[in-house]
């Protein structure tokens, strides 16, 4: 590896952002634990990755939610691998909505939650369509199943009833980490490279 | 005499790994049908076969294969309109049979994938598989990420159940939806903070040991003054041995 690409490797890792990505990638299996144990009717399994996304930008969030995919997989639920694509997406999008300073406003950021779920439900369509034949685990099935008896295919009716259920995940997801990151000392955000720079512009530099 | 746990020690990480990806593409890639359930059928019986503990497996039937299995007949068998060729006094069985075989068809693929996984974690240490991805010429990064995750996400689920077992204890028992949310809000907050402030910790480590978030290891470039210093040093010892043996 050439010194231009490992100083633009070490530019985009640095080691606050290395330590952060597991606790990132942790903090999505963890939550998607908790949510089982208290028997919510949401997965919120991506608030690490967006909060990777806030604090670091899109290449260290892209990089959590395949790595959450991935040791997800081999932990939890093999079949999670497969969802690969809908990681990414979240990574990126989320990132990309936080630096364009979607985080600065709660509609904006609710806004992009809603974007995400959306975006979200396209991408991971196809999976559950040919892996599941359009059927899973989730409450999003009985919309599924519904869709499917009123005459609809098996695409259509998972991509309805994902653009119809997924929204309001990734919208609560999104407002948890406004909410998380808004309760933080500035101190500790200034730790990482867009911590302050993408949640509160106009604090006082940190010395 | 040979024991059931005898293949896993003569396998490499990476004979493990090639075999796990075979398992799983031709599971996906099979056609629904008699091929797709022997091949199942195969994966299963070699896999108890070498397999000494069958809890996680089933486990994994039980909790995912089995519940979407019923779902997939319910739907498959009973809700979705299927125009029958035959006369429409046996619709109903032909649809049940319908949804019996794509359930049949996605359990099948379901088992495969996840017997293939559950094996290959459960015969492969964490460090193997660390060796596996560096083979792999996975960048160190993303290795160390997957590792750390790897060992941090029972210390961080265990942390949660404290949590709550804690909040449960206190009375807070979370009866009802609202309940519940109220009784999860106040878990994440100070668990964020907590993780967030080991992980600047262990950066300030890091960065103390020169590590610098590149690829590759802890890197300690000696500079031109590094080398006058060093030079001077050893000067400066050499001299003081000098004097010592001159002296005596």
């Amino acid at each position: 590896m050439n010194c231009e690409a490992k100083g633009w490797l070490a530019k985009q890792f640095p080691p606050a952002v290395l330590t952060l990505m597991p606790i990132g990638v942790a903090l999505n299996l963890a939550i998607g634990t908790l949510v089982q144990i208290i028997k919510l009717p949401v997965f919120l399994d991506s608030v690490g990755t967006v909060i990777v996304a806030v604090l670091s930008g899109p290449l260290p969030a892209i990089l959590t939610a395949v790595v959450t995919v991935l040791v997800g997989g081999l932990l939890t639920n093999p079949v999670l691998p497969w969802f690969v694509g809908t990681a990414i997406a979240i990574g990126w999008f989320s990132g990309f909505c936080a630096n364009r300073g979607a985080f600065r406003r709660v509609w904006l950021w609710g806004l992009c939650g809603v974007a995400m779920g959306v975006i979200a439900a396209v991408v991971s369509a196809p999976v559950v369509v040919y892996l599941f034949a359009g059927i899973t685990q989730s409450g999003s099935s009985l919309v599924v199943a519904y869709l499917m008896a009123a005459g609809k295919t098996v695409l259509n009716s998972v991509l309805l009833a994902g653009i119809a259920c997924d929204p309001v995940d990734k919208l609560l997801t999104f407002l948890i980490v406004w909410a998380l990151l808004r309760g933080l000392p500035v101190k500790l955000l200034a730790q990482f490279p867009r911590g302050v720079l993408n949640t509160r512009p106009s604090a006082p530099a940190i010395r | 005499m040979t024991t059931m746990s005898q293949p896993r020690r003569h396998l490499d990480v990476r004979t493990k790994m090639w075999l796990w990806a075979c398992c799983v593409s031709s599971g996906l890639l099979l056609p629904s049908g008699w091929m797709l359930w022997a091949y199942a059928g195969a994966v299963i019986g070699v896999s108890s076969l070498v397999f000494d503990r069958l809890r996680p497996l089933l486990r994994f039937a039980i909790r995912i294969v089995l519940p979407t299995f019923v779902m997939l007949v319910v739907v498959y068998g009973f809700l979705v309109p299927y125009e029958s060729a035959a006369n429409h006094q046996s619709d109903w069985m032909e649809r049940f049979f319908l949804g019996v075989f794509v359930a049949s068809a996605i359990g099948a693929r379901l088992l495969v994938i996840g017997t293939a996984t559950i094996v290959f974690v459960s015969v492969t240490p964490q460090l193997q598989i660390a060796s596996g991805l560096r083979a792999m010429r996975v960048p160190v990064p993303v290795v160390a990420v997957f590792v750390s995750s790897f060992n941090m996400y029972g210390s961080v689920v265990r942390k949660i159940r404290q949590i709550v077992d804690a909040q449960r204890s206190r009375g807070l028992s979370g009866r009802g939806l609202r309940g519940r949310v109220r009784m999860y809000i106040p878990i994440l907050r100070p668990l964020l903070f907590s993780m967030l402030t080991s992980a600047v910790e262990r950066a300030s480590v890091w960065r103390t040991r020169n590590y610098l978030g590149m690829v590759g290891s802890t890197e300690l470039e000696i500079g031109f003054y590094d080398t006058i210093v060093a030079t001077l040093g050893a000067l400066l010892v050499g001299g003081a041995g000098v004097a010592r043996c001159v002296g005596c």
